[in-house]
């Protein structure tokens, strides 16, 4: 799995357990259920009978004279709010290998441009039979590059084996090029079209 | 970075493309190809990035509300009517009264759907395929997959109309037979789809169900 995919999956799991956590601490107080289920709360729980309020008066003000609650209160926001940017950015970004070696060994000074190579992988797959379109994309850092290539069939074509003859063709003149594994992720799709009935 | 290839548009834009790939192409030795052993595609997991986006926005969008208030009171302002009015509630309202209660109900759902998207692989519209290389992995769409079954279903005679749809552990097909015996048609159109199930070399095979129609006019 990848690291970015790990990071979202992490955080959306601690904002749930946060969010579903105070959710039913309210649940709980507001419909009773430690009198109804002769539970005793924990000693320090908040919310336990029907009459508490989420946030009294007491509570909000409890230390607003203190002189170091609101330079906390800004920070604590600030840094939250620059947590999430960070978080909603990285969602945008995609990783670019860059430039990438020839060959192997390395031939002195040719690199070939990742554009370079999708554009060569795209057009390469688009000339394999039972292939309408092709779209190629690499992505991943340049020591680890990634091939993601999207094709779409044409109606009679055998989705195995146009893996079959991407993995022999394209494919593998493009690890040869670069000399590396270069995993590849495929996706295969058809066009709609209308059905034709049996004569 | 996105490439784009149309065979259709070749002769505008070949070109470049093409000497392109006879540049990389160049670079290559011939090799015989190889089969290698078969290998399983695991099932993609989505990145959840859209989810994710969301979460960060509602995130960052809540705290800088509250963040500009903060301030504004800070340099001497007085605080703004909804947070006045937000402290108020908080403080009036009682753990049973329903407005709570409905909210409560509503962040435990949310909640629960985050953990539910952060602990499940995402994509089902992707079926994975076996692949001839362990460092190749392939997913099918279902409309695909779908449409190629219903492609099959309809070339058996007597069949007038097919629909097949995926779920993750079953194909099911419904034909309306015009012409035929329902029953023979129904085992002919089932050899055909096992065939046809056979070709879309899925990594997980589902179970087939058929159900035939009579449709006669």
């Amino acid at each position: 799995m990848h690291r970015k995919s790990v990071i979202n999956r992490v955080l959306l799991a601690l904002t749930g357990i946060l969010v579903l956590g105070t959710a039913l601490l309210v649940l709980a107080g507001g419909f009773d259920l430690y009198r109804r289920l002769r539970l005793s709360a924990p000693a320090g729980r908040p919310l336990t009978t029907p009459q508490d309020v989420l946030l009294d008066d007491a509570d909000r003000t409890r230390w607003t004279d203190e002189i170091w609650w609101w330079p906390t209160v800004i920070a604590v926001l600030a840094v939250a709010i620059l947590l999430a940017l960070w978080w909603f950015l990285a969602q945008l970004r995609r990783t670019h290998p860059g430039d990438l070696s020839v060959g192997d060994p390395a031939r002195d000074g040719v690199e070939l441009r990742e554009g370079a190579l999708s554009d060569a992988m795209a057009a390469d797959a688009g000339h394999l039979p039972g292939v309408r379109r092709a779209r190629a994309r690499v992505d991943g850092s340049s020591r680890r590059p990634e091939a993601h290539i999207d094709l779409t069939l044409t109606p009679d074509a055998e989705p195995g084996q146009a893996l079959q003859a991407l993995c022999d063709g394209p494919l593998k003149r493009a690890r040869q090029t670069v000399a590396r594994t270069l995993p590849a992720t495929t996706r295969l799709r058809a066009t709609p079209h209308k059905p034709h009935r049996a004569q | 970075m996105e490439r784009d290839h149309r065979p259709s548009a070749e002769k505008d834009q070949l070109p470049a493309v093409d000497g392109v790939t006879s540049r990389t192409v160049g670079l290559l030795t011939e090799q015989p190809p190889t089969t290698g052993p078969q290998s399983i595609s695991r099932r993609p997991w989505s990145e959840r990035r859209i989810p994710a986006a969301l979460t960060a926005l509602a995130v960052a969008a809540a705290a800088g509300t509250l963040l500009a208030d903060v301030i504004r009171v800070r340099a001497g302002q007085s605080a703004a009517a909804w947070r006045r009015h937000l402290a108020d509630e908080l403080a009036s309202r009682p753990l049973d009264d329903s407005a709570i209660q409905a909210g409560g109900a509503v962040l435990a759902a949310l909640g629960l759907w985050l953990i539910v998207l952060a602990l499940t692989p995402g994509l089902r519209h992707r079926l994975p395929l076996k692949t001839p290389d362990a460092q190749m992995h392939a997913v099918l769409d279902r409309k695909a997959a779908e449409l190629r079954m219903r492609d099959a279903a309809m070339r058996v005679p007597g069949v007038s109309a097919a629909r097949v749809r995926f779920s993750r552990r079953h194909a099911t097909a419904r034909a309306d037979v015009r012409f035929r015996a329902p029953a023979d048609v129904r085992a002919d159109v089932r050899t055909s789809l096992l065939q046809e199930l056979d070709r879309l070399a899925l990594a997980h095979r589902p179970s087939l169900r058929v159900r035939v129609r009579p449709r006669r006019h």
